[in-house]
C-alpha cells in the first residue's frame, strides 16, 4: 500500500489553472523532491496532499483512507505540513512555538506531558534551535527562524512530512544538515515531500524528483533521470552543468536558454 | 539578553497568585465603597450573617449584585477581547468589533424608547439580550458560512454601524427629551442600581460565553501559525471562528444587556498582559478575564468615591483614563507589537 496516493488533481484559481490532471504517489520511507519554477503549482500539490483544498479531498488516500473519510485531528496526527513563509502571529517562545506541534496529540483540556516536553526538546535539538529554546520567535534571524519552524513540524511526529521550501535562506552548513535530517527520518519510515529550489541538493539527497511545469508533472524519477538538460531547458529555461565530483551529483545553471522563450512565457 | 527570554512557567504562575489577589481585594473594596457609608466591622459582620437590617438591604440589594455584575462583566470584556485578538491575530480588537455591542445597546434603546422598559424592569436587558442575538445572526447571514477573518470584520462592522445609526435615529425621534436623556444616560454604560434580577438574568448567558471561548484555547495558540498550519493541526477553522463569534456575542450581548457599553477594557486588558503570559493567546484567555474584572471593579469603585451629587458613568470613566492609557502603552511596547 502506498502512504499516499492521489489521482486526477485538476485545480483551478479564479479561472486559471493550475494543476490538469495530476497524479502523485509516495511510499513509506521515500522522501521526494517537488521542484519547479515559480508559479508552477508545487505549493498547490502540496495544499492538495495536505487536505487543505476540501474539493480535492477525494481524489486523495491517504494509508489507503481517503481524506475525506479522516477526522480532521486522527490526520492531523500522522500528516503534518510546513508552510511557506514561517508566519508567526505572536512572538511565542521557541519551545513554545515548536509545543504546537504536539497538538494534534492532546485531548482537549489537556496541557502538555512530560512525554510532550521531552519530543520537543529532541526536535529542537535535531534542528540545532535548542540553544534559543527560551527566547522569542521574533528575535531570531531568517534561518534560525526556519529551523524553529522546522521543528514544529517535526514535533507531530508525523507519518508524512509536507514541507514547503524548508531550507530556503538557510546557510549551506544548515542546508545540508536539513537535507541529512530528511535523509534519517525517511531511513526510519517516515514519508517527506519537500519543495526545493536547490538542484543540486535535490538530486543528492532525495530518492526521486517531481518536476511540475505546464499544468503537469514533466518528469518525474530518479534524480539523474528527471535532471537532463533537456528537461532543465523545457522546466525553467535554462542551460545547466551536469556533473559529479566525488561521486556527488552537480547542477549548476549557466544561463537562459533563450530570452524569446521566456518572454513567450508570460 | 535577559529581556529577549520570555515569561515561563514560574512567572505565569506569579501572575495567577496576584491577579487572584487582586480581584480578591478589589471585590471587597467594590462592596466597601459606596453612598452611604458602611463601617468595616459593620461590613464583616453582615457577611457573617448578623448586622443591622438595613445595613443587610444595602449589602444584599444593592452592593452584592453590583460587585457580582462588575465581576462578570469585567470577566466577558477581558476574555472576549483576549478571544478576539487571538482569533483576529491583531491586538488592536476588541470585542465591540463584531458589533455584538452596538447591537445590545440598540436592543435595549428600543425598550427605553417604547417605554416597554418602564413597565417591568428587565425588559431592558431581555431587549438588549435580544439585540445580541439578532447581531450573531446577521453577521452570520452576511458572512456566509465558510467565511473568511476578513468578511467577517467587515460584516461585523456593518452590523455595527447599523446599529449605531438606529440608535441615533431613536434618540432623534425620542418623544420627549426625558427619553432621550434616559436613553443617553443608558448608553453611557454604568452597574449602578441593578439588583440580583440582573445577575440572573445575564450570568447564564456569560458562563455559556465563557465557555465557548475558552474551549478555543488550543485552537487560538495554534492559530499563531495562521489558518492553513492550523487547519493542518486537526482544527476545523469555520467551526473556530463560529463558537468564537457566538461566545462573544452571548457573553458581551449579555454584560452589555445590563450595563451599557463599557469600552476599552476589552482592549487594553489584554494588551497589558500579553508580554506576562509569554504571548500565548491560550493562557492569555483567563489572565485576561482576570484582569478585566480587577480593572472592571476598580473602576467601578472609583465612580463612587469620585461622585459628587451627579453619579459619573462607569463607561465614561473607563473611556477617560482607558484611551490616553492605551496610548501610552502602544508607545511603549511600539518594539514588541508583531
Amino acid at each position: 500500500m502506498k502512504l499516499l496516493e492521489a489521482t486526477g488533481l485538476s485545480i483551478n484559481f479564479a479561472g486559471r489553472t493550475i494543476l490538469d490532471d495530476v497524479g502523485f504517489g509516495i511510499d513509506k520511507g521515500e522522501f521526494i523532491g517537488l521542484i519547479g519554477p515559480n508559479g508552477s503549482g508545487k505549493t498547490t500539490l502540496l495544499r492538495a496532499l495536505s487536505g487543505l483544498l476540501s474539493n480535492q479531498k477525494n481524489n486523495i488516500k491517504f494509508l489507503g483512507l481517503s481524506l475525506s473519510d479522516y477526522d480532521p485531528k486522527q490526520l492531523a496526527q500522522k500528516l503534518a505540513y510546513l508552510p511557506q513563509g514561517n508566519e508567526s502571529h505572536w512572538s511565542l517562545t521557541v519551545e513554545n512555538l515548536a509545543m504546537l506541534g504536539r497538538l494534534p496529540h492532546r485531548k482537549p483540556w489537556q496541557g502538555a506531558s512530560k512525554a510532550d516536553h521531552k519530543i520537543v526538546q529532541q526536535v529542537l535539538q535535531d534542528c540545532d534551535v535548542s540553544q534559543f529554546a527560551k527566547h522569542t520567535i521574533n528575535t531570531l534571524s531568517g534561518g534560525e527562524r526556519a529551523r524553529v519552524f522546522l521543528s514544529r513540524a517535526l514535533a507531530v511526529e508525523p507519518q508524512l512530512l509536507l514541507a514547503d521550501e524548508p531550507i530556503a535562506g538557510l546557510d549551506p552548513g544548515h542546508q545540508l544538515e536539513v537535507m541529512n535530517k530528511f535523509r534519517q527520518l525517511s531511513k526510519s519510515g517516515m514519508g517527506i515531500v519537500c519543495v526545493i529550489h536547490d538542484l543540486t541538493l535535490a538530486a543528492r539527497y532525495c530518492h526521486k524528483l517531481v518536476m511540475l511545469g505546464e499544468q503537469k508533472i514533466i518528469s518525474q524519477g530518479m534524480p539523474e533521470h528527471v535532471l537532463s538538460k533537456k528537461n532543465l531547458a523545457r522546466c525553467f529555461n535554462i542551460r545547466a552543468h551536469i556533473s559529479k565530483v566525488d561521486g556527488q551529483a552537480l547542477v549548476i545553471p549557466i544561463a537562459l536558454c533563450s530570452t524569446a522563450n521566456l518572454a513567450s512565457k508570460k | 539578553m535577559k529581556k529577549h527570554l520570555a515569561a515561563n512557567g514560574k512567572t505565569e504562575q506569579r501572575l495567577f497568585t496576584l491577579l487572584l489577589l487582586l480581584l480578591l481585594i478589589t471585590f471587597f473594596v467594590s462592596l466597601f465603597v459606596g453612598t452611604s457609608h458602611i463601617d468595616f466591622d459593620e461590613l464583616i459582620a453582615v457577611i457573617l450573617g448578623e448586622g443591622k437590617p438595613s445595613v443587610q438591604l444595602i449589602f444584599y440589594e444593592i452592593r452584592l449584585p453590583r460587585a457580582i455584575l462588575g465581576l462578570m462583566i469585567g470577566i466577558t470584556l477581558g476574555l472576549g477581547g483576549a478571544a478576539l485578538q487571538g482569533f483576529l491575530r491583531n491586538p488592536l480588537a476588541e470585542p465591540g468589533l463584531i458589533g455584538v455591542s452596538s447591537a445590545a445597546s440598540l436592543g435595549a434603546v428600543i425598550t427605553i424608547y417604547t417605554g416597554l422598559s418602564g413597565l417591568f424592569a428587565l425588559a431592558l436587558p431581555l431587549g438588549g439580550i435580544a439585540g445580541a442575538l439578532a447581531a450573531v445572526l446577521l453577521i452570520q447571514l452576511l458572512a456566509g458560512r465558510n467565511s473568511s477573518t476578513l468578511r467577517l470584520i467587515l460584516a461585523g462592522i456593518a452590523v455595527s454601524s447599523f446599529a449605531s445609526a438606529l440608535t441615533s435615529l431613536a434618540l432623534n425621534l425620542s418623544p420627549n427629551p426625558f427619553v432621550a436623556l434616559e436613553i443617553m444616560f443608558w448608553l453611557m454604560g454604568s452597574i449602578a442600581n441593578r439588583s440580583f434580577e440582573h445577575v440572573f438574568l445575564s450570568a447564564p448567558f456569560m458562563v455559556i460565553g465563557w465557555g465557548l471561548l475558552l474551549m478555543q484555547a488550543k485552537a487560538l495558540d495554534a492559530l499563531t501559525l495562521g489558518e492553513e498550519a492550523t487547519q493542518s493541526l486537526g482544527f476545523n477553522i469555520n467551526q473556530v471562528s463560529r463558537l468564537i463569534i457566538i461566545g462573544i456575542a452571548i457573553s458581551v450581548g449579555a454584560a452589555t444587556a445590563v450595563s451599557g457599553a463599557i469600552g476599552f477594557i476589552g482592549l487594553v486588558v489584554p494588551h497589558l498582559l500579553r508580554r506576562w503570559v509569554g504571548h500565548k493567546p491560550s493562557t492569555l484567555l483567563l489572565a485576561s478575564g482576570l484582569g478585566g474584572a480587577c480593572l472592571t471593579l476598580m473602576a467601578d469603585s472609583a465612580v463612587r468615591l469620585l461622585s459628587t451629587g451627579t453619579e459619573l458613568k462607569l463607561g465614561v470613566l473607563t473611556a477617560l483614563i482607558g484611551a490616553p492609557f492605551f496610548l501610552m502603552l502602544i508607545m511603549k511596547t511600539q518594539k514588541d507589537l508583531p
